[in-house]
């Protein structure tokens, strides 16, 4: 059996912007074990970034965990001192970005980003010992042109060899969790392909756990073992892959899985949405589920009371009304 | 479908920007410095029925007093007197009108410069950027006191000397302002949607870029009018500016300047009061900058 | 166009390398390829905000390269070919309202009355299906998909008969993809209109596009039907966009993705041979497709690929 790896418990986090607060995750909670990937789909503005910015607990000052625990290991995140923080932030728990020049640093040579970083979680460790962790990790991620890239600055680098350097950087303290936020993004179909089962060996030869943070469906499904769909700061539908995937059970969820197109099928010059227009607009009622004025199995209770996440099934949970 | 109504008005009076003036009252850091500002300019302007007292007339008996709220001060002279006797109040509230004057005008004939010069650099580019940008650079090369003692000393000071001085030596800084700000919104997706559409480069300027020039611009203009007055109070500190009897806020400083240990008050309060004026116009330019900038999503 | 640097010589980047193909009226073009292929400067071109070196762009039988050089024969072109661009926020100007945004095309070119700019106005918002309440409002305070809308309304206000799309689903969240993606075909369908989309991925360009063109480093390596292309592609290039696709299946079944091998070689420095050789997967590739450079031939009927060694 798994240990947890990391426990979200009732989390609510909220931002302070020009006079008014905005509630930008709502009692969201969820486990993942040991060895266990998490996929996260959720649209822009839907809180995943500030949830893992809340993991790695670096919020900005704006924004504020108001409640819910964050546990890692066993440790309460938010209980830990500034010394126990500074050896899991960055190393037990590593994370990239979108856009991987935001993490390297453009005046200096990969060779001394990673030695540095190497050299910060390796207290006492010589620098040419380092330099030789250096080389040898990128030879065990399989790198290509190990002595070239690691002399290179990043603007001399290709996005998706950026993205590699960047994932290297994130392994240095030989994390147990990863969190990828829209890691593939800005990069080419293929670069993209590279990238995905670049980190799938990672994650099986180091035994690292991911969550992988995406607005795509499909490319969530590629890497994990749950997925979880978030909506306005809210967790709709969580579970198993196979069981979200197959047999979905909230209406957005199906609709994301229907407005992508597979290439398998064939093709028909349909609409991928029918109806009503304007589907991605969320209605603005205060209480009630945000669903309402677009979602086809309304009820009246739904127009008045937000519902709460309901287990369906073993493993799988969904926030609806329908299974009350 | 329903029938889409729309008014004639909505079309017609959709201007640019107008955000709602009255979020910009109800911030009190915006309020205090704006009541400060018109007081002192007020009182600059209004100098004679404030105080009574001639700027050049001289109480040898009483010199040197201290201002009221020190030990030895006098209801007569609320600011205290200097080295000759004369009222410290009156002569800021006289030397003002002259500072205010000039860096007000001076700032006028910088914008008026720089927003030609910015632009033509910014839009034309290549031969017309290099060729402007290479006398700004001269010009930046050549310190405010250099141009000052070569053309203050080939004339005598006077009012539309000292602009001109002034706006000599700012003129680069602030063209180079308005050009960065030109490059930055050349490139920008909107400006290339208004050629795709067909608009002329004219148009583009007036509709498109004058908006996000004049954003920056705001807050060129109140570093610029600060550093006016603290320019022409060094000129007439060092005695290069305002002439005697003229009156400015560098002519007491430099008056003072004998008795900084003993009288310290005469320097001090008008660099006081330029520090104020500063301040003040800072407040209200970030207030406002923030207020004509778009909305968040 | 030219790159200066200090010392070196001064550096073209072949952004298009003779690229001809033709468009069709009323069909959906679809233009796919990654970073670097060229295909946003195709679309820059054909519309006339970059310059062209060499070739012609005919458009109802008439050359429009010497039209688009003019600023004022340009300016007539913009009423019958425009282009949607990828970022919709900031193709947006903001410091206009919506409305004015809407109308401003018909301001530029002086078309209609104030009261016939509303009508004209109130059709475009029903057909892309927008809500007027916006049109008091600023673009920025509206969501990406409505921003993208407005774009199109925009293009559409001018009455185009031809509408080029730049990737400008790509930055949408998937829900406001699909409304888009339906407009585009709501379009093409009803209104006739012929459109060119452009993409990186291709499972969009499947839905949508009628024909598709693929590009490598400024050439184009596969033209040919949607069934043809998808059914069966000829081009390696063409096999590993489609087979490096996420898909559901492919995660249900936690199948490995295809992995295209090796980096994009620099547009500056173009291979001597065929664009494609350094990553080309094919093992039969010889020294005839690293020097020479293949050209576009019609293979099967209205199938054209570029390359040495298609089985026969």
């Amino acid at each position: 059996m798994n240990s947890k790896l990391l426990e979200i418990k009732n989390l609510k986090v909220v931002g302070h912007t020009r006079g008014s607060t905005q509630t930008i995750i709502d009692n969201l909670s969820f486990e993942l074990n040991e060895g266990e990937s998490l996929g996260i789909v959720g649209e822009s503005g839907s809180g995943k970034t500030i949830l893992s910015k809340s993991i790695m607990r670096v919020l900005d000052p704006s924004c504020k965990v108001v409640n819910g625990r964050i546990v890692f290991e066993g440790k309460d995140i938010y209980g830990l001192s500034k010394e126990e923080l500074k050896k899991i932030r960055g190393f037990q728990i590593a994370i990239i970005y979108d856009d991987p020049l935001a993490i390297l640093d453009p005046i200096c040579v990969v060779e001394k980003q990673v030695r540095e970083a190497i050299m910060t979680y390796q207290e006492g460790i010589s620098k040419s010992e380092a330099i030789k962790k250096v080389m040898h990790m990128f030879q065990i991620l399989k790198m290509p042109d190990p002595e070239k890239i690691v002399y290179s600055f990043a603007y001399q680098l290709s996005g998706g060899m950026q993205q590699r350097v960047a994932i290297a950087l994130a392994l240095v303290g030989n994390p147990k969790l990863l969190i990828a936020d829209d890691a593939t993004r800005a990069l080419d179909v293929t670069i993209a392909a590279q990238t995905i089962e670049f980190l799938r060996e990672i994650k099986q030869s180091q035994r690292v756990s991911l969550i992988w943070i995406s607005h795509s469906l499909p490319v969530c499904s590629l890497l994990a073992d749950k997925i979880m769909i978030m909506h306005a700061g809210k967790c709709i539908e969580i579970g198993t892959k196979d069981k979200v995937l197959r047999n979905p059970k909230h209406f957005y969820t199906k609709l994301l899985l229907k407005v992508t197109p597979d290439v398998n099928s064939p093709r028909k010059k349909l609409p991928l949405l029918s109806g009503k227009s304007n589907a991605s607009s969320t209605s603005q009622y205060d209480s009630g589920c945000e669903f309402c004025d677009i979602c086809e199995n309304v009820k009246p209770i739904c127009y008045n009371q937000a519902p709460t996440l309901k287990m369906v099934d073993n493993n799988h949970f969904c926030r609806c009304h329908i299974f009350n | 479908m329903e029938e889409v109504e729309l008014k004639k008005k909505s079309v017609k009076s959709a201007k640019s920007v107008k955000r709602d003036p009255k979020e910009l009252f109800q911030d009190k850091v915006f309020l205090v410095s704006v009541i400060v500002l018109l007081a002192i300019t007020i009182c600059a302007i209004f100098a004679p029925y404030v105080s009574h007292y001639d700027p050049n007339k001289m109480f040898i008996q009483e010199r040197l007093t201290p201002p009221i709220f020190l030990k030895g001060g006098t209801v007569k002279f609320i600011l205290g007197t200097d080295g000759l006797g004369r009222d410290v109040l009156t002569r800021i509230l006289y030397g003002l009108r002259n500072s205010l004057l000039i860096a007000f005008l001076s700032v006028a004939v910088i914008f008026g410069i720089g927003i030609f010069v910015g632009l033509l650099s910014g839009i034309y580019g290549k031969k017309v950027d290099s060729i402007i940008m290479t006398a700004a650079d001269i010009q930046l090369s050549v310190p405010l006191l250099v141009v000052a003692i070569i053309l203050l000393a080939l004339v005598r000071p006077s009012v539309p000397m000292i602009i001109l001085v002034l706006s000599i030596a700012g003129w680069p800084a602030y063209a180079r302002g308005i050009r960065a700000s030109v490059l930055s919104e050349k490139s920008k997706d909107y400006i290339l949607a208004a050629r795709i559409m067909g608009a002329s480069p004219w148009r583009i300027l007036r509709k498109y870029f004058l908006y996000s020039v004049f954003l920056s611009t705001v807050g060129f203009i109140v570093l610029e009018f600060g550093l006016m007055i603290i320019w022409e109070a060094l000129l007439s500190f060092l005695g290069i500016g305002i002439q005697p009897p003229d009156v400015s806020l560098g002519t007491i400083m430099g008056d003072g300047l004998n008795y900084l240990v003993s009288a310290w008050w005469i320097t001090t309060l008008p660099g006081i009061f330029i520090m104020i004026i500063v301040l003040c116009l800072s407040f209200m330019s970030r207030k406002v900058i923030r207020l004509l900038s778009p909305k968040a999503g | 166009m030219p790159r200066r640097s200090l010392f070196k010589k001064p550096a073209y980047v072949h952004a298009v390398q003779g690229v001809s193909f033709d468009i069709k009226k009323g069909l959906i073009y679809g233009l796919v390829g990654e970073s670097g292929c060229g295909k946003s400067t195709l679309s820059r071109l054909i519309v006339g905000v970059e310059q062209l070196t060499k070739g012609k762009i005919i458009f109802r039988g008439t050359d429009i390269v010497s039209l688009l050089k003019n600023n004022r024969t340009r300016k007539q072109m913009c009423r019958h070919i425009q282009l949607i661009l990828q970022d919709a926020s900031a193709s947006l100007p903001p410091n206009m309202r919506v409305a004015q945004i809407l109308t401003e095309p018909l301001e530029i070119h002086r078309i209609g009355s104030v009261k016939e700019r509303i009508k004209k106005l109130g059709e475009v918002l029903e057909t892309v299906r927008l809500n007027p309440s916006i049109l008091e409002g600023y673009p920025s305070e509206l969501s990406g998909g409505v921003q993208q809308k407005i774009n199109i309304a925009r293009a559409l206000m001018l009455d185009v008969g031809v509408l080029i799309s730049d990737e400008s689903i790509s930055g949408l969240d998937p829900v406001s993809q699909a409304e888009i993606m339906n407009l585009y075909l709501e379009l093409n369908q009803k209104n006739k209109l012929t459109m060119i989309f452009i993409a990186h991925d291709i499972s969009t360009v499947w839905f949508l596009c009628d024909v598709v063109i693929v590009m490598y480093l400024g050439k184009c390596v596969e033209i040919a039907n949607n069934e043809d292309l998808f059914n069966s592609s000829l081009h390696p290039y063409t096999r590993a966009l489609i087979k490096a696709l996420p898909t559901i299946e492919k995660g249900l079944k936690n199948k490995g993705m295809y992995v295209l091998k090796g980096e994009v070689p620099s547009p500056v420095t173009l291979p001597l041979g065929c664009n494609f050789y350094s990553r080309c997967p094919n093992p039969a590739k010889d020294e005839e497709c690293r020097t020479k450079k293949p050209a576009l031939k019609e293979y099967k009927k209205n199938h054209r690929v570029a390359c040495f060694k298609l089985k026969d």
